[in-house]
C-alpha cells in the first residue's frame, strides 16, 4: 500500500474533477507518486492527527498540504487554522488552492499562517504548470526544520 | 437661484412682516403728530384764555383808577389808569395775533377794541370834568349813560371769546381722541396680522422640518436596503467566481486530457471539436473574470492620491507591448498632468483604453497610438487616439455598455467589459469619459478627472 510509504502530498479537495485535474497536473511533473487525496476537512484532520478511521495508522505526516478553500462541513480556512495551531503540524507547508481571488479570503489565510495561495486557472495547461511549479518549489527547493 | 416652496413662503412671509412693520411705523408717526398738534392747540387755547382774562382785568383796573381819581383827585391814579389802559391795549394786540386765523374772533376783537376805546373816551371826559368842577359833579358824571353798558358789553364779548375758545379746544381734544382710537385699532390689526404671518411661517417650517426628518429616515432605510443588496451582490459574485469556474475548469481540463490521451485515435474533425470546447471554456472564463472585475470596480473604495500619469502610461504601454504582436505599433506620449486618483484603478483605465487602441489599430499597416493630456477648466483631460478601424457613431450609445461590442469576436477578440470598467472607474473619480470615431479612420477616447485644490 502506498500509504505505508512516506506520504509526500496531502490533497484536500471536495470536487472529484478538480482533484483529478490537480493530480494529473502533479503527475506531469512526476510528483504524484506518494499522494493522498481526501474529500473533506474533517477527514484531513483525522488523517493528520491519527484520529477516526486513521486512528490505528502510523504517523503519516505529509511534506506538503494542498488545501481547497471551499468545502462542505469544515472549509479550508478552518483546517488551516487547526494545522497551524498544532505544534506537530505547524511546520508543514500549506498551499491554498481556490477558484476565487477574494481579497478577504487571502487576508484571512495569511493571518492564519498559510505558506502560499494559488488561484486555480480555468485553463488546464496553465493550471498544470502552476501546480507543478508549486509542487517542485515546496517539495524540492524549500527547506523545512528537520 | 432656484427656491424651494418653503423658501418662497418664508421670504414672502418676512416681506409681508416688514411691510406691516413699516405700516405700523407710519401710523405711529401720524398718531404722534396728531397728539403733538392737539397739545399745541391746548397750549394755544390757554394762551388765548389768559390774554382774555388780562384784557378784562386791565379794563376793570382802568375804570377803577378813573373812579378813584374822581373821588380823591389824586393825580397818581391817572398814571395808574394810563398804565392799565396801555396794558389792555397790548393784551388786545396779543389777542389779535393769537386769533389771526379765526374770522369770528377778529370781528369780536374789532368790536371789543371799539368798546374799550369808547370807554377810554368816557373816562377821559369824566377826568376832564373832575379837573374843572367839583368832585360831586364828577361823581354824577361817573354814572353817565353808557359806561355801565360798555363794561357789560366788554364783559359779554370776552365771555363769548372764552366760550368759543373752550369749544374749539373740546373739538380738538375729541379729534385727538378719535385719532388715538383709530391708531390703536390699526396697531392692533397690524399686530394681529403679523402674529398670523409668523404663526403660519412657524407651522410651515415645523412641517418642513418634520418632512425632512421623515425623508432622512427614508434615506437611511434606503441606504440600509442598498447595503444589504450590495452584500448580496458581493456573495453573488463570490459564488460566480468560485462555483462557475470550478465546472468550467473541469470542462477545459478534461477536454485537454481527452486531446492529450485520445487525440491520436480521433480524426481532424474530432480534434477540431475538442479545440472548440477548450476555446469556449476559456472565453467563458475570461467573461467571468471581466464581470468580476467590473463588479469589484463598483465595490472597492477609491483611495485617492497624486498619481504620476506619465509614468503610469509608460508602464501600461510597456506591459502591453513587450514581446507582443503590438510591439511594432508607433506610440507617442505627450505631456500628461498628474492626476488625483486611485493608482490601481487608473492603471486599469489606461490599460483598457491603450489595449483597445492597440487592438483596433492592429490591422492598419502602420498603426499609431497617441496618448496626450491637458489641464482645462480645473480638469485634467486625457486622450488616447488610434488610426484603427474606428466605429460608427450611431452605435455610440452601446459603446460603454457591459458585454456590448461593436466588432465581431472573430475580427477583434474581447469580452465587451473593458470600456464599461473604464467608465465606472472614471465616474467614481467624479470624471467623464467620451469618444469620437469615424469608421476606418480611427477613434479617440477622452476622459476627464477633476483636479482637487491643493494647499
Amino acid at each position: 500500500m502506498s500509504e505505508l510509504k512516506q506520504v509526500e502530498i496531502l490533497l484536500v479537495e471536495d470536487s472529484q474533477e478538480d482533484a483529478e485535474i490537480t493530480i494529473r497536473g502533479l503527475q506531469q511533473a512526476n510528483l504524484a507518486n506518494n499522494l493522498v487525496w481526501l474529500k473533506d476537512g474533517e477527514e484531513a484532520l483525522d488523517f493528520l492527527f491519527c484520529r477516526g478511521r486513521f486512528s490505528d495508522h502510523a504517523d503519516y505526516r505529509p511534506r506538503l498540504i494542498l488545501l481547497d478553500l471551499k468545502m462542505p462541513k469544515m472549509d479550508g480556512i478552518e483546517v488551516l487554522k487547526e494545522i497551524k495551531q498544532n505544534p506537530q503540524t505547524r511546520n508543514i507547508p500549506v498551499v491554498m488552492l481556490t477558484s476565487s481571488a477574494e481579497e478577504s479570503d487571502i487576508v484571512r489565510s495569511y493571518s492564519l499562517g498559510v505558506n502560499s495561495y494559488l488561484v486555480k486557472p480555468v485553463d488546464f495547461q496553465k493550471f498544470s504548470e502552476e501546480i507543478a511549479k508549486a509542487g517542485i518549489y515546496w517539495l524540492v527547493m524549500n527547506k523545512v526544520p528537520g | 437661484m432656484r427656491l424651494t416652496t418653503i423658501e418662497k413662503k418664508v421670504l414672502a412671509g418676512f416681506a409681508a412682516s416688514l411691510l406691516l412693520l413699516a405700516a405700523m411705523a407710519v401710523s405711529a408717526g401720524l398718531s404722534i403728530r396728531a397728539f403733538v398738534s392737539a397739545s399745541r392747540w391746548v397750549t394755544h387755547t390757554y394762551d388765548v384764555l389768559q390774554t382774555v382774562e388780562a384784557v378784562r382785568v386791565q379794563v376793570q383796573a382802568s375804570e377803577l383808577h378813573t373812579r378813584a381819581f374822581i373821588l380823591t383827585g389824586n393825580p397818581a391814579r391817572l398814571d395808574q389808569r394810563k398804565l392799565a389802559h396801555d396794558q389792555a391795549d397790548h393784551a388786545l394786540d396779543t389777542l389779535r395775533t393769537l386769533t389771526s386765523d379765526n374770522r369770528l374772533e377778529q370781528v369780536r376783537l374789532a368790536l371789543l377794541r371799539g368798546h374799550v376805546m369808547q370807554l377810554h373816551r368816557n373816562q377821559q371826559r369824566m377826568i376832564d370834568a373832575r379837573r374843572q368842577q367839583q368832585a360831586g359833579a364828577a361823581a354824577e358824571l361817573s354814572g353817565m349813560a353808557g359806561t355801565y353798558q360798555l363794561l357789560q358789553q366788554i364783559d359779554g364779548l370776552l365771555e363769548n371769546m372764552e366760550q368759543s375758545e373752550k369749544q374749539l379746544l373740546n373739538q380738538r381734544i375729541e379729534h385727538a381722541r378719535v385719532t388715538a382710537i383709530y391708531t390703536v385699532a390699526v396697531f392692533a390689526l397690524l399686530a394681529v396680522s403679523m402674529f398670523g404671518i409668523k404663526l403660519y411661517l412657524f407651522l410651515r417650517i415645523k412641517d418642513e422640518v418634520q418632512e425632512r426628518e421623515r425623508m432622512d429616515e427614508d434615506l437611511i432605510r434606503a441606504k440600509q436596503v442598498l447595503e444589504a443588496t450590495n452584500k448580496e451582490l458581493e456573495s453573488f459574485s463570490y459564488s460566480i467566481s468560485h462555483d462557475l469556474r470550478s465546472p468550467l475548469r473541469a470542462v477545459n481540463g478534461f477536454a485537454r486530457i481527452l486531446d492529450a490521451e485520445y487525440g491520436s485515435k480521433l480524426d481532424d474533425e474530432g480534434r477540431r471539436i475538442i479545440s472548440v470546447i477548450v476555446r469556449n471554456s476559456e472565453k467563458m472564463s475570461a467573461l467571468i473574470d471581466d464581470l468580476l472585475a467590473f463588479s469589484r470596480v463598483g465595490r472597492d473604495p477609491v483611495s485617492k492620491g497624486e498619481v504620476n500619469m506619465a509614468a503610469l502610461v509608460s508602464k501600461v504601454h510597456s506591459d502591453l507591448t513587450t514581446a507582443s504582436e503590438y510591439a511594432s505599433t508607433q506610440f507617442s506620449l505627450g505631456d500628461l498632468p498628474n492626476a488625483d486618483g486611485d493608482p490601481a484603478m487608473l492603471t486599469q483605465v489606461w490599460s483598457n483604453l491603450i489595449g483597445n487602441a492597440l487592438k483596433y489599430s492592429s490591422r492598419n499597416p502602420a498603426p499609431e497610438v497617441t496618448v496626450a493630456g491637458e489641464l482645462r477648466d480645473g480638469e485634467c483631460i486625457y486622450s488616447v487616439q488610434d488610426n484603427g478601424v474606428g466605429f460608427d457613431m450611431k452605435y455610440y450609445g452601446k459603446l460603454f455598455g457591459v458585454f456590448q461590442r461593436l466588432h465581431s469576436d472573430a475580427e477583434y477578440p474581447g469580452t465587451g467589459v473593458g470600456l464599461a470598467i473604464a467608465q465606472r472607474i472614471v465616474t467614481r473619480h467624479g470624471g467623464r469619459i467620451w469618444a469620437e470615431a469615424t469608421p476606418g479612420q480611427g477613434a479617440t477616447f477622452r476622459f476627464s478627472l477633476p483636479r482637487e485644490a491643493r494647499a
